[in-house]
């Protein structure tokens, strides 16, 4: 179910469909700067694409309080890649042990039911009385973020391998060890990278909201920042630098699944 | 050669208070060049004595010797064919059929040569980089048989291996079943619900009911024999004798629940 609701079904990706989805992006834009040129709303609102360009060049030039461009987004990419990284790690131990464990699974379905529906930004706060307002406090709240879905995503994977395919690979004379490696492993990788691009989007998002405390380096801290000075064009700088990055994410991922991942 | 045998099988499935009896006080035995059939409808536990036999299923009580030596789990010295060819769609068919020989930890170079003369032997000698979806039934199942064999275990156990394919394919599978199993002389033990492959392979026949299941019938044949022997298949299926055999079995099969009884398709 999770992977419906995040592939774009395969009437979505024909030539043709992607043809009209780049024209609709392009007429966003062409009706962004329309709208601007013509000067209907004022740049302190909405500046215009070539504004937005502009704030991007002098960012690039000059950075953002006292900060590179560059180092506000390293800043954001290595929380989000730190969580990414741990949240993976996590989620696969704890996935394969519950996938093959009935009963660990039975004791913490429950807890895993509870968090999931949470929004992370429900329990900043808490996180922030806990952990103080650090870097780790940042990453944990990411972490938290990103860790329900590619758990669940583990545990389907895990628990919908073709029991024929695990009772072959034993008769052939495969340990636990090689049952993971040749058949549980490969066989959870596809509902596993779709997990995966579930949490990146939630990451992204918590990500921004993590930067809003103490913090001086980050995209989220440099669109907040600027927001409270009405320096809109820095704003959307930030706001496309994000998107792409995001995007660049997404696309890399599905690149892999359609490339390394045709079972399934 | 080694030899199999199995002593008072239980197996009972289900939820305490009412477990289904599957297996009973079943014995069985199994030694090279051997070719026991077990012919039942569907549902009757063949698949379930199979699996005990392969060591993928634990039996409630009895026990499993290889040459007298107590076994419990699988350990690659029985090798299993499947109904579905469960081959690993992440691997390619040559990857797939050496997998039994990488989990012993042979070489590329060891596989490789054993990828070739296994696939030459199938006849699929230039499809060892295609991938699982790419090839037709009948060479997926050819590809499992060959998996099955390339570590060379002592017992080939097959469970309706040839029961998805068409009626031509299913022929040239069961004669290179014979032709691959007389060169090895490993012990072999298929299920089927098709009576007319029954009677052509085995060297001993069960005809089976059941849960709990039940041998009805036992008799030795000879026919897979004269087919190794060099008599063309058709000249041995249309044998008269073959013929009343198996018009004999399949009024004796116990009719299955929601199935046509198994004439071979």
């Amino acid at each position: 179910m999770i992977r419906d609701s995040a592939t774009l079904s395969p009437a979505a990706s024909a030539p043709s469909h992607r043809r009209l989805g780049a024209a609709g992006l392009l007429g966003l834009l062409l009706t962004w700067w329309l709208i601007t040129a013509a000067g209907w709303v004022e740049p302190l609102f909405l500046p215009s694409p070539g504004q937005v360009l502009a704030a991007l060049w002098r960012l690039h030039r000059q950075g953002y309080m006292g900060s590179s461009l560059g180092s506000h987004v390293l800043a954001s990419l290595q929380r989000l890649l730190a969580a990414l990284l741990a949240s993976l790690a996590s989620a696969l131990t704890l996935g394969l042990a519950m996938g093959l464990l009935p009963r660990l699974r039975a004791v913490i379905d429950p807890w895993v039911e509870l968090v999931r529906p949470l929004p992370p930004l429900a329990y900043l706060p808490l996180i922030v009385i806990w952990f103080g307002i650090g870097e780790p406090a940042k990453i944990l709240l990411i972490y938290l973020s990103m860790f329900p879905p590619l758990l669940v995503a583990t545990i389907s994977g895990v628990t919908r391998i073709e029991p024929a395919r695990l009772q072959a690979v034993r008769s052939l004379g495969a340990n636990r060890w090689q049952l993971i490696r040749w058949v549980i492993l490969p066989g959870a990788a596809p509902p596993l990278l779709t997990g995966l691009r579930i949490s990146l989007g939630i990451g992204w998002s918590c990500l921004v909201a993590a930067e809003l405390v103490a913090t001086s380096r980050g995209l989220g801290f440099m669109i907040q920042s600027a927001a409270q000075f009405l320096a809109t064009d820095i704003v959307l700088a930030g706001i496309v630098l994000i998107a792409v990055f995001a995007l660049g994410g997404e696309w890399g991922l599905r690149w892999l699944q359609h490339r390394y991942i045709h079972w399934n | 050669m080694s030899q199999l045998t199995a002593r008072d099988l239980h197996l009972a499935y289900g939820p305490a208070a009412q477990r289904q009896p599957v297996l009973q006080n079943l014995d069985l035995s199994l030694g090279p060049d051997e070719i026991l059939v077990l012919l039942g409808p569907s549902g009757c536990g063949k698949t379930s004595l199979l699996h005990v036999l392969a060591g993928l299923q634990a039996p409630d009580a009895g026990e499993i010797r290889i040459d007298g030596q107590a076994t419990t789990t699988s350990d690659g010295r029985r090798g299993v064919v499947f109904q579905e060819h469960a081959l690993l769609p992440w691997l390619n068919a040559a990857d797939n059929l050496t997998l039994g020989l990488r989990l012993r930890g042979l070489g590329r170079h060891q596989r490789r040569q054993a990828a070739e003369d296994w696939l030459a032997r199938i006849g699929m000698a230039d499809l060892g980089r295609r991938r699982i979806d790419a090839l037709s039934g009948g060479q997926r199942q050819r590809l499992g048989l060959a998996r099955a064999l390339a570590t060379e275990p002592d017992f080939l156990l097959l469970d309706e291996p040839f029961a998805a394919l068409d009626a031509i394919t299913r022929e040239r599978m069961q004669v290179l079943l014979l032709d691959l199993a007389r060169r090895s002389h490993q012990g072999l033990l298929l299920i089927t619900h098709s009576v007319e492959e029954a009677l052509f392979l085995a060297s001993e026949l069960w005809l089976l009911e059941g849960p709990p299941l039940l041998v009805r019938r036992r008799m030795s044949l000879d026919f897979s024999q004269r087919h190794v022997a060099g008599e063309p298949v058709r000249d041995i299926v249309t044998d008269p004798r073959f013929q009343a055999l198996s018009q004999e079995l399949l009024q004796a099969m116990p009719a299955p629940s929601g199935r046509s009884s198994g004439r071979a398709a």
